[in-house]
């Protein structure tokens, strides 16, 4: 049973629990995605791609009769059936948090770039009329620089992920209406107080959808004293790096992998990308958002 | 596998090749794996996909840049050679 319709992106994904960290969509529109509780726990036999953090080992991949199985090692195991667009979830965490975050910010982006959507793992802000993707690994800054340019006054768009709609310039749609930040930034960026939890602070934000796409900045931390430093990125080395920040649940799979190629080539070569280079320093982000806001 | 003068190289079965701003993306589904050329190695992989063999591609590269013979002849072996190790050339057999 399926009742509840929540926006993500410009899409529609349903759910047969309440997502309270979603807003609400129309009913009557039709969802992308419907999520539910599994009921059949498919057996892969074996994992073909695997997410690794700094801890090592994550989640894992594997193809399945019906679609894939992505089975992480803290909160969840998923079943994707991109025939039917049905998430089916098997929690094992005792934190539902846990678990929900996993949804949100892995699988539910995963499913929408098997079908055809194009989103990336990034952070995006509007300055002035056009938005600025800031992409990098974990732990390069996204957040906290994200963080900064809302506060200088720019509108945050996206923290953790967000979909690109049409082309020439692609429009940014945020998928989840949150920011996390651990608590030294959250502190000094937002004033907020610390929880001294044992992961990021989540804070609600208001984010407006459809900016359309002036430039990708591709955030690598330097370890020289000097100031921060833009530079322009190839083309080549450009798509090198979207597809290093895509979701991608079969790289091998002809047409999917193929179409989301193409796409990002086209994307390099419409939307000026460059890459930062920049101490991780609350004092020096002023001068790191100064260099952003030039972009526009 | 021995790479020479007169080996004859073909683009991989499952990789697909991008040219963006004179420089290359490769991406080969099979490995699930990506790969940058620069404007140089983009040039020699369009030179030695086209010709009959390595060797007949230095000719048309002398042409395009600025290197003596011996020293393009030695980029051209070692990219090929790499680029097959990595399965985006695949080397073909009379």
């Amino acid at each position: 049973v399926t009742a509840n319709c929540y926006r993500f992106a410009q899409l529609t994904i349903a759910s047969d629990f309440e997502l309270e960290e979603l807003p609400p969509a129309p009913a009557e529109s039709a969802a992308a995605f419907s999520i539910r509780a599994g009921t059949d726990r498919p057996r892969p036999e074996a994992f073909h791609h695997q997410w690794e953090s700094k801890e090592g080992v994550y989640g894992r991949i594997a193809r399945t009769e019906r679609g894939f199985w992505l089975s992480f090692v803290r909160g969840c195991d998923f079943a994707i059936d991109c025939d039917r667009a049905e998430i089916e979830y098997f929690p094992h965490a005792l934190e539902p948090s846990i678990w929900r975050h996993l949804l949100l910010s892995q699988v539910v982006p995963s499913a929408l770039s098997q079908v055809g959507h194009l989103l990336l793992h990034g952070g995006a802000v509007a300055i002035g009329e056009r938005a600025v993707a800031l992409l990098g690994p974990s732990g390069s800054g996204k957040s906290s620089l994200s963080a900064a340019l809302q506060q200088r006054g720019h509108a945050l768009l996206a923290d953790d992920t967000f979909l690109l709609e049409g082309s020439a310039p692609p429009r940014v749609h945020g998928t989840c209406p949150w920011i996390r930040l651990w608590d030294d930034s959250a502190e000094a960026l937002l004033g907020l107080k610390p929880t001294h939890g044992d992961d990021k602070q989540k804070i609600r934000t208001v984010s407006p959808g459809g900016v359309a796409l002036g430039a990708i900045v591709f955030l690598s931390q330097s370890s020289r004293s000097s100031a921060c430093r833009l530079e322009p990125v190839s083309g080549s080395q450009a798509v090198v790096e979207l597809l290093r920040n895509s979701f991608q649940l079969d790289g091998a799979h002809p047409n999917t992998a193929e179409n989301q190629f193409l796409r990002l080539t086209a994307l390099a070569k419409t939307v000026p990308c460059h890459r930062l280079w920049y101490r991780h320093s609350f004092a020096d982000l002023p001068a790191v958002c100064s260099q952003l806001e030039a972009l526009s | 596998m021995q790479i020479d003068l007169s080996t004859r190289v073909v683009p991989g079965p499952n990789v697909l090749f991008r040219e963006i701003d004179g420089e290359a993306v490769l991406l080969d589904l099979r490995g699930e794996a990506y790969f940058g050329l620069n404007g140089i190695g983009t040039a020699i992989w369009h030179a030695a996909t086209r010709a009959s063999s390595l060797g007949d591609a230095v000719p048309s590269l002398l042409a395009q840049f600025e290197v003596d013979e011996t020293t393009l002849t030695k980029d051209v072996l070692a990219l090929a050679e790499e680029l097959v190790m990595c399965g985006l050339l695949t080397v073909q057999t009379p």
